[in-house]
């Protein structure tokens, strides 16, 4: 090592030692704690969403947990018998033609308009109304007979049963002595059941009251085709997905 | 001959003392800089355990619950269906015209001996009521009350469709009216 260096370190030994610690500080920032912090933020932020997700599951299996499952089946039984899982066509056909007798009334007519497959009809293209509604819709004609009371009555009952039927148009004549003809449209309604139960994590949406009173209303409607009962109540094979075979 | 002047004191460095502070500072900021970087990763370490022990915690947290939930999927099925139904029942009964409300409006048009038909249609929210008054006086009390049911708000939109007087003095009158919500509620 010639002279000259051997001075230079000599005298200059501890700027070049303090030089060296800022470099190493330096570099080892650079090349080691910027990717280890970056490491740290995303463990952090997967915690973050692990624990997001688990309060949902938390969420979730509390609200699931505390359900009664005999309850849900009894629920589910009876707004099926409103909106059956497929289109039932001869509830609907019970259904009016019961209610009219009901009414006092007697079917002249009863037509169901393009009823098409009997079976679900999954794939069919649903109209704007159908996806606005999230159902299919069945379009039936009844004609029937009696005292305008009555029809009435027949008119008011339509909408208050089981299954669900809205009515579309109604066109009344009276005759002499208050005897009175009704053409009358309804609607009524069928849903495929899912087939899947989404992700896991997904949140389940809490019942409101407003629902839970629909459903107690619901409840209340009678059956209009009990006669016509040969199934028991819904259930689902106990698996992870309870709608798949 | 041998020199005997030997130095032993350490010779001191050229310069000023102006860069002997600057070499000061230098010296202050390396060590500044090494504790820095050295308690940094000492931080860092722990928060790498600390994450990763809470992140593995939370993982086995959300498995639990997972399989927790899985087995109640049988709950979950049903919840879903009661729920789909409520909401598409909600949506039906809001769409459903009162229609106990259309015909007391109509009836309270005219007497009910004097409704000959009434025809209700949900698309064009149309109600047409067709009345058989007695007499042109009987006729013309009907429009009025029409008019005043109108102004009342329980109707608008009220039209004479048509009036015809038959050979034996009996008036045929058609009229129709889109009920509001006062008069349908």
């Amino acid at each position: 090592m010639p002279k000259e260096l051997r001075h230079f370190l000599r005298t200059n030994s501890s700027l070049l030692v303090s030089l060296v610690m800022i470099s190493i500080a330096i570099a080892g920032s650079i090349w080691g704690l910027v990717p280890f912090g970056k490491t740290l933020w995303s463990m952090y932020k997967d915690l973050n969403t692990v624990r997001s997700k688990t309060a949902i599951l938390s969420a979730k299996y509390s609200t699931l947990s505390s359900l009664d499952e005999s309850q849900l089946a009894a629920g589910g039984n009876d707004l099926l018998r409103a909106i059956p899982s497929d289109k039932d066509v001869a509830t609907i056909l019970a259904t009016i033609e019961q209610t009219a007798n009901a009414s006092g009334l007697s079917v002249v007519n009863l037509t169901i308009a393009n009823p098409g497959s009997l079976a679900t009809e999954a794939a069919l293209r649903q109209s704007a109304e159908e996806k606005q509604l999230g159902s299919g819709i069945i379009t039936s004609g009844v004609t029937v007979e009696g005292p305008f009371a009555n029809i009435k009555t027949y008119l008011n009952t339509l909408q208050r049963v089981r299954r669900l039927l809205r009515l579309q148009s109604a066109e009344v004549t009276i005759r002499e002595g208050g005897v009175a003809r009704a053409n009358i449209t309804v609607e009524s309604f069928w849903a495929a059941l899912p087939t899947t139960l989404g992700d896991i994590a997904a949140p389940l949406p809490p019942r409101s009251t407003s629902e839970d009173e629909l459903l107690a209303r619901i409840r209340a409607f009678p059956v209009s085709y009990q006669g016509l009962l040969t199934t028991g109540p819904v259930s689902f094979p106990p698996k992870q997905n309870p709608f798949s075979p | 001959m041998v020199s005997s002047n030997v130095n032993l004191i350490r010779p001191k460095a050229p310069g000023s003392a102006f860069s002997k502070g600057i070499v000061d500072h230098i010296r202050k900021i390396g060590w500044v800089a090494l504790i820095a970087f050295l308690m940094s990763g000492a931080i860092g370490l722990a928060g790498y355990f600390f994450l990763r022990t809470a992140l593995s915690s939370a993982k086995r947290e959300e498995t639990r619950l997972s399989q927790q939930i899985r087995s109640l999927s049988q709950v979950e099925g049903l919840y879903t269906i009661i729920n789909s139904r409520l909401t598409i029942l909600s949506r039906v009964l809001g769409s459903e015209k009162n229609i106990n409300s259309i015909i007391e409006l109509t009836e309270s048009v005219s007497p009910e001996d004097w409704l000959a038909g009434i025809s209700i249609d949900s698309d064009s929210v149309r109600v047409a009521v067709k009345l058989t008054p007695r007499t042109i006086s009987e006729a013309s009390q009907l429009v009025s009350t029409l008019l005043g049911l109108t102004r009342e708000g329980k109707m608008n939109k009220a039209t004479l469709d048509s009036l015809t007087l038959d050979a034996d003095g009996m008036v045929n009158i058609s009229v129709s009216f889109v009920p509001t919500e006062r008069g349908n509620p």
